[in-house]
């Protein structure tokens, strides 16, 4: 049975991170290889804009093109955002809160 | 006025701002032809122009714009490639519709069949000097096809619904009241997160105003981490709302062509053929992506697809391909404007309300007058706190209304660009306008009164300046020449350049054209410096130009240039070097609506002089003795014999009975003469508001306006210019530039200097030629902002206060007097004042009496005995800290900045 492998930035992904982002989650995800699945933790992320949102597309496009299912935990304003764009519909999108 | 024409005028003015745009960008367009950011513009323009002539039913201007509109939608998509030929068929159609737009109920009689054929032919692909043929003919190099034209969905009411996933249902609601269906597309960071706004906060407003059926989000296709840096996340969404396409946009802050309606009637038809689904696995919905459901939640999608993410989860089989949405590389930012933060006002209205701040201005002199005078005897407090009160309010709403009228040059500047293309293509020359400070604002009447001044002036560059191309290659230079205009704000004025780097003059060519035209004698142009050569050029009818063209060269240009400059209030400096260029300066202040003044009296009467020309003030008697020579009056100043005109005499008062009475004479400084007018009284220095003056005394000479002062009464304000023509004879000027028979100083260096002093101990010196006023101020009025200190004048005029004993290596004053002197220098050191405790003397010294050597350090010229002391003799031009705050440092390093560059403390 396939692994699912969690991939925590380690810092704010936002426009002004982006470039060292991307270089750390693509190291990480050399290493998921083989994994079923990946989650990518921004539960740091607290103020999202658009290189929020172009990190999660670029990166659920990485890993199709290696066969892993991305999924989200995300929290506030993040949370919200994905759901604003309903990009929750298509992300495994984990915000942490109770399920009423 | 009905309604139906002020619309009529609302349209002609918006099309004429959507016409001056759309020139700047096609202009811009030849030498960017891929520029998809002004290709977006001109786009956007053409269509506004169409959209709005339409409404209005001026079909030749919609049948023009629309043919124009559709070579643009090729450009833009890149379908095809713009080519000069193209771009200059586009700036004719552009002229043509101006021409129609100029009259619009004639647009019909206004020939443009060559423009539509020519751009038919584009548009049928037909070869039209040269340009590229349209795709269909030519291969389309990497335009990638969009999901709905890719696999288009005959089904839906509107292809571009195919990058939605939706359920009918959603639709219902909206289609029951009436509402509006769009598709809105936008580049989040280029377009959103640009204007300052969140992409959150950009949603949840948008949310707030309507329905988000469906959002969508996505990259250009196959971008992964690795490479999507440099691309822009594309958002689009299928939306409902009850506004008009118009609101909408403004609303959302993007442009109209961001917002697309999607027909409702036909997309109630189609939800009645697509019943909304119902509850269960079965039901119908719309979506658009080809992958296959996922069987998790979790994106796992084809590896074929592209990065891109819809709104809802796929059920059925797709109904399109690919769906990646196309971005453009280099995105409008579009103005973040809400419709509530801009109006349209009519510009009498403005008008009267700035005179009406005049009114107020007025009263509220009088008013702290009155006050003033109650205080000393009643000592009203509350009284005075509500003077003060209304005082302050009047100087803000003054200076607010000052502000409304202010707009930037950049709209004047913009028509350059086509005058120089036009231009340089006529004369066969290579030149690039460079345009620095666009946005710097001046008063709307100075605006206007600019525009044919600087039109002669960067006419002339580009036909007398810039040389040929073969010339200039000759020469070691660039075959392009470069014109450049700027405007920069400088010591409470503004500055306008226009600088080229052309062949420059030649000043003694200047001298020999002159002595032929009868302008100045031999043995003047022997007397003349390079600098009073290069000054000739502003005399009537002087011109170098060895033909005359439509273009230039009829003489009539700088004097007029030079007129006009200096009714608005402004002056002009003209600095060139032979073989390097010319460089004009013109200043102007702010604002013509209030000036400082010189209140004087003649006869009981009171009157304004403005203090840009007032030189100094003189008490003729037996230093400076008042003089007949000729028949006509002068004054003996200084060893140097000014020509002098009574006020009382030139306005035609009566003799006095008694000849004795008390006599000043106010040295007035033009730009060509220096004169002195005799008045009996000085009254005072005041800000005032300058009132024009009735049809009925417009015709009386010698008066440029009225004012009212503090006391009530009317002051006719007095024109220096017209004072001095016709009543200062040739004889009188040809005295003014010789020197008195019995000199009072013999050498021709010897100059006026005021002896001031900041502290008790040193005593200080500044040649008062460079003086333009000094004013007594009251601790109490300076304000401080940060660690500078500031005396407010008036809405646009701050002087900024300098003590020399933090420049200078001179002592501090122990403290500061409760009221002491601000000298306030020339421009362009006018906006600032230099404190002084105490006024001590005005003496006479020679250039050869300053000692240079003991004491050398910048901002003095060195050290003289003056009235028995010891005194440091100031020099401006050479302060340490002068360079601060100029915004035309960049340009002191250019070779033509010399000692032209003006600098404030």
């Amino acid at each position: 049975m396939k692994k699912s492998h969690r991939i925590t930035p380690s810092q704010p992904v936002n426009t002004t991170s982006l470039g060292a982002s991307a270089l750390e989650f693509l190291e990480c995800l050399q290493k998921a290889n083989g994994s079923a699945s990946v989650e990518i933790d921004l539960s740091t992320t607290e103020a999202p804009d658009s290189g929020t949102v172009k990190f999660l597309l670029a990166a659920a496009n990485d890993c199709r093109q290696r066969g892993i299912s991305p999924a989200v935990t995300a929290t506030g304003k993040t949370a919200k955002l994905l759901r604003l764009l309903n990009m929750d519909q298509h992300l495994s999108l984990n915000t942490g809160e109770v399920s009423e | 006025m009905n309604a139906d024409q002020e619309m009529l005028d609302l349209f002609v003015q918006e099309s004429s701002e959507h016409l001056q745009t759309l020139e700047t960008d096609l202009i811009a367009l030849e030498s960017n032809p891929e520029d998809s950011a002004l290709l977006n513009s001109i786009f956007r323009s053409v269509h506004s122009i169409k959209g709005a002539s339409g409404f209005f039913g001026f079909d030749p201007i919609v049948k023009l714009a629309h043919v124009m509109e559709s070579v643009m939608s090729l450009l833009r998509d890149g379908t095809i490639g713009a080519d000069p030929a193209m771009v200059s068929l586009l700036i004719s159609t552009s002229d043509k519709l101006n021409l129609m737009l100029a009259q619009a109920d004639r647009a019909a009689e206004i020939p443009c069949d060559d423009e539509i054929a020519g751009l038919q032919a584009i548009l049928d692909g037909t070869p039209l000097q040269g340009h590229k043929p349209p795709a269909s003919v030519a291969a389309k190099p990497s335009a990638p096809a969009t999901p709905a034209a890719a696999a288009p969905d005959e089904s839906l009411p509107d292809v571009g619904l195919a990058d939605f996933a939706f359920d009918p249902a959603s639709l219902v609601d909206g289609l029951k009241h009436g509402q509006n269906f769009y598709i809105v597309k936008a580049s989040i960071a280029a377009e959103i997160e640009s204007q300052g706004q969140t992409l959150e906060h950009f949603l949840s407003e948008t949310a707030s105003l309507g329905t988000l059926v469906s959002t969508r989000v996505s990259l250009p296709e196959n971008a992964g981490l690795s490479d999507c840096e440099g691309v822009d996340v594309a958002l689009s969404f299928f939306y409902v709302t009850a506004l008009e396409p118009f609101i909408l946009s403004g609303a959302l802050g993007l442009s109209e062509e961001n917002i697309r309606e999607v027909d409702s009637k036909k997309l109630g038809e189609w939800v009645k053929t697509n019943p909304p689904r119902t509850k269960g696995p079965a039901a119908p919905a719309i979506a658009v992506h080809s992958e296959p459901e996922p069987d998790t939640k979790s994106l796992v999608p084809a590896p074929s697809a592209p990065s891109a993410v819809a709104t809802q989860a796929p059920r059925t089989p797709a109904v399109s391909g690919p769906a990646a949405t196309t971005i453009d590389p280099k995105p409008v930012p579009s103005a973040r404007r809400k419709p509530e933060e801009t109006i349209r006002i009519n510009v009498g209205l403005l008008d009267s309300l700035m005179n009406l701040a005049g009114e107020m201005v007025l009263g509220r002199n009088r008013l702290l007058r009155i006050a003033g005078r109650s205080e000393s005897t009643s000592g009203d407090s509350e009284m005075q706190s509500v003077v003060q009160e209304i005082s302050s309010v009047t100087s803000n709403l003054q200076d607010t209304i000052m502000r409304a009228r202010l707009q930037p040059v950049g709209g004047l500047f913009g028509k350059f660009t086509r005058i120089v293309r036009d231009l340089s293509q006529k004369l066969e020359k290579e030149i690039q306008l460079e345009i620095f400070g666009d946005d710097v604002e001046l008063d709307r009447t100075l605006l206007e009164g600019l525009s044919d001044p600087l039109t002669h002036l960067v006419r002339n560059s580009v036909d007398h300046g810039i040389e040929s191309p073969a010339n200039r290659v000759a020469k070691g230079k660039k075959s392009c020449g470069t014109v450049r205009l700027s405007a920069a704000h400088l010591a409470g004025r503004v500055q306008i350049e226009v600088l080229d780097d052309g062949g420059g003059m030649d000043p003694e060519r200047l001298k020999a054209k002159a002595i032929e035209k009868g302008v100045i004698t031999t043995d003047q142009a022997s007397r003349m410096t390079d600098s009073d050569a290069l000054q000739l050029i502003f005399a009537a009818g002087f011109s170098t130009a060895a033909a005359v063209s439509d273009i230039s060269g009829r003489g009539v240009g700088m004097d007029v240039v030079k007129t006009n400059i200096e009714k608005l209030g402004g002056h002009v400096e003209l600095d060139s070097r032979l073989g390097q260029g010319t460089r004009i300066i013109i200043r102007l202040p702010l604002t013509l609506a209030i000036v400082p003044a010189l209140i004087v009296g003649c006869r009981g009467i009171n009157y304004a002089l403005p203090q840009i020309n007032v030189d100094e003030i003189v008490h003729p008697g037996e230093e400076y003795p008042l003089k007949t020579m000729g028949g006509a009056q002068v004054l003996e100043l200084r060893g140097q014999l000014l020509p002098v005109v009574d006020l009382s005499e030139l306005l035609g008062h009566p003799p006095r009975e008694s000849a004795k009475h008390e006599t000043f004479v106010v040295v007035l400084r033009l730009d060509h003469l220096t004169y002195g007018l005799i008045v009996n009284e000085i009254i005072s220095n005041e800000e005032i508001v300058v009132k024009p003056l009735g049809r009925h005394l417009r015709s009386v000479g010698y008066y440029s306006g009225a004012t009212i002062l503090g006391q009530g009464e009317i002051a006719m304000i007095l024109d220096p210019n017209s004072m001095a023509q016709g009543k200062i004879s040739a004889s009188q000027i040809a005295l003014a530039s010789s020197k008195t028979t019995e000199p009072v100083v013999t050498d021709s260096t010897t100059r006026r200097v005021l002896i001031f002093q900041e502290s008790e101990g040193e005593y200080l010196a500044i040649h008062l030629t460079r003086v333009m006023r000094v004013e007594s101020v009251s601790a109490e009025d300076i304000e401080r902002i940060g660690p500078m200190e500031c005396l407010r004048k008036n809405h646009d005029s701050t002087l900024r206060l300098v003590q020399l004993s933090e420049i200078l290596p001179i002592r501090p004053p122990a403290e500061r007097k409760k009221e002491f002197f601000l000298i306030v220098p020339r421009p362009p050191f006018d906006g600032i004042g230099i404190i002084a405790s105490r006024i001590v003397d005005s003496v006479d010294l020679s250039d050869d009496q300053i000692d240079q050597t003991t004491l050398q350090t910048k901002g003095l010229l060195g050290s003289a005995v003056l009235s028995d002391r010891l005194s440091l003799i100031l020099d401006l031009d050479s302060q340490p800290s002068h360079r601060a705050a100029n915004r035309a440092a960049d340009l002191d390093s250019k070779p033509m900045s010399g000692g032209l560059n003006p600098k404030v403390l």
